[in-house]
């Protein structure tokens, strides 16, 4: 029975590999805080979270089809070939969205979907990067004239350093609570409990963090420091807040929308606007795209298999 | 400064100790000009004393820098110091050249335009004292420091108009053409440590200006 579980394995890690870009990245790029420690720091605080924390998203990706193990175990493993594939073409992919289109496409064909749960998961992800862009935009707002009051360089490099660690910590904390979902929610019910689903699917997001997130995190990274170091923790934090809430309400959302809303945010509070088409296609095409081809993949693997 | 770490701590002592180097560069160029427009005996060995004090800069400003690639700061901001202590160092640099251009040539400055130039080197110095303040105050009270760089471009400003009339009156006089030129090449280099403390205050503006939220 445990080899159902592969699917979800590999797609705790590559979730782990690309995710813990959006908590630790513009640090870790900009040499702020060293690689190693932030990923350690990221995986101890994912699995936490995972543990702790995400049981209601879980309880809501198990919601949202019955289904069988075998059934799970395709529509997880259509999330993952969507991922891997989409990752491929450079396309925009978010985990949540192609894990939820899986279950989607099998769901479908078998007429088993719970449009509520459904519409309410739908609503956050459009949600997630305005409430983020909220989110970065106030709290740039208040914090911003509290550190311009810090008169010495070296107590604002203090500060910084030590927001850096706090920020990332919440962030992966957050992202462990709500992702796991992602990675075991479809298990849940059939083959898990909602804390063995918890604790392997924070383990498999933490393996990712701990083995190969070092690229993503630089490149990811890169993007986002071209904003001054506190405007960049201040979009993670406006990510971390956001993707927590969501985990509360126990719904998966893109962490990689969340940061570009915190982005935005963040730069439109000090009189930046980065936003540009690109962006904004990447955005409809996570909310639109991804579960499709996800849901096509599954349902093929569901009619093959 | 109890907040910083012993690196920073050590970083921001060598900075200071090198500040204070470039600043007895220019207290000994200082005598130096002295002597030599008093036409005094020392003035050889004051102009060998402002060489060994721009060594002595030299070699802090390399430590200093070995310094700061141990980990200490942020690291956009080491790349900041970096350039920063260069800019000083280079101050050092041009009194040096001036001491030893005036003492190899032996220049002959006209009787009537010495009391400007040891008003011009006054001047330079001052502004040099002014963007020192500014670099100190940079690590300890930003504003403060902003305060520093508006003195150090006044005084620059300043500086400029003294240089010019300074050649002006130059010219005017009735004195060998080459002897008008050689002397006008030294007060362009003297008029360059105020010139080069002002560019230096600009890098410590930009650095605050990087770090405004």
């Amino acid at each position: 029975m445990w080899f159902y579980i592969i699917p979800s394995l590999m797609l705790g890690w590559s979730l782990g590999a690309n995710d813990a870009a959006n908590v630790f990245g513009p640090p870790v790029a900009s040499r702020l805080v060293s690689y190693w420690k932030a990923v350690v720091v990221s995986a101890i605080f994912t699995v936490i979270g995972a543990v702790t924390g995400g049981a209601a998203g879980l309880h809501t990706i198990g919601s949202l089809s019955s289904s069988n193990v075998v059934e799970s175990s395709i529509s997880v493993l259509g999330g993952a070939i969507s991922v891997i594939i989409m990752t491929i073409l450079a396309l925009p992919v978010s985990t949540s969205q192609a894990v939820v289109g899986g279950i989607l496409g099998i769901g479908l064909l078998k007429g088993s979907v719970n449009w509520g749960v459904l519409w309410k998961i739908v609503i956050c992800w459009v949600t997630t990067p305005i409430g983020a862009l909220f989110f970065g935009f106030v709290v740039y707002k208040i914090t911003a004239p509290m550190f311009s009051r810090i008169k010495s360089i070296a107590l604002q490099d203090k500060v910084l350093v030590i927001m850096t660690w706090v920020i990332g910590a919440y962030g992966a904390y957050s992202l462990g609570a709500n992702n796991v979902a992602n990675v075991t929610g479809a298990f849940v019910g059939n083959l898990l409990t909602v804390q063995q689903a918890a604790l392997i699917g924070g383990l498999a997001i933490a393996s990712g963090t701990l083995t190969y997130s070092k690229k993503v995190m630089m490149t990811v990274g890169k993007k986002i420091i071209e904003l001054d170091h506190f405007s960049s923790l201040i979009s993670i934090f406006a990510e971390a807040l956001t993707v927590w809430i969501y985990a509360l309400i126990g719904v998966p959302v893109s962490t990689s929308q969340a940061i570009v809303g915190g982005v935005l945010g963040a730069g439109i509070a000090r009189g930046t606007n980065l936003a540009d088409r690109k962006m904004l296609f990447r955005i409809l095409f996570g909310w639109i795209g991804t579960p499709v081809v996800a849901g096509v993949i599954s349902a093929i693997l569901y009619i093959l298999i | 400064m109890f907040f910083f770490g012993k690196k920073e701590s050590g970083i921001i002592n060598n900075f200071m100790k090198h500040l204070d180097a470039v600043e007895e560069t220019l207290e000994t160029f200082r005598e130096f000009m002295d002597a030599y427009l008093d036409g005094r005996e020392d003035s050889e060995e004051l102009a060998l004393k402002t060489v060994e004090a721009e060594s002595k800069a030299d070699r802090l400003r390399r430590e200093t820098e070995t310094m700061m690639y141990s980990g200490a700061f942020l690291p956009n901001f080491r790349g900041d110091l970096l350039g920063l202590i260069e800019s000083v160092d280079v101050i050092a640099d041009r009194a040096e050249t001036v001491a030893r251009l005036v003492n190899l040539q032996r220049t002959q400055f006209p009787a009537d335009i010495r009391g400007d130039i040891r008003k011009q080197i006054g001047v330079s110095i001052k502004t040099y004292k002014a963007l020192k303040r500014a670099i100190k105050k940079m690590f300890e009270d930003v504003e403060e420091a902003a305060k520093c760089i508006v003195e150090t471009e006044n005084l620059e400003h300043q500086e400029d108009d003294i240089e010019w009339e300074l050649i002006k009156k130059l010219f005017s006089l009735d004195v060998d053409r080459a002897v008008k030129l050689e002397v006008r090449e030294i007060i362009g280099l003297i008029g360059d440590i105020a010139d080069l403390s002002e560019d230096a205050s600009d890098r410590v503006e930009i650095i605050i200006l990087k770090r405004r939220v």
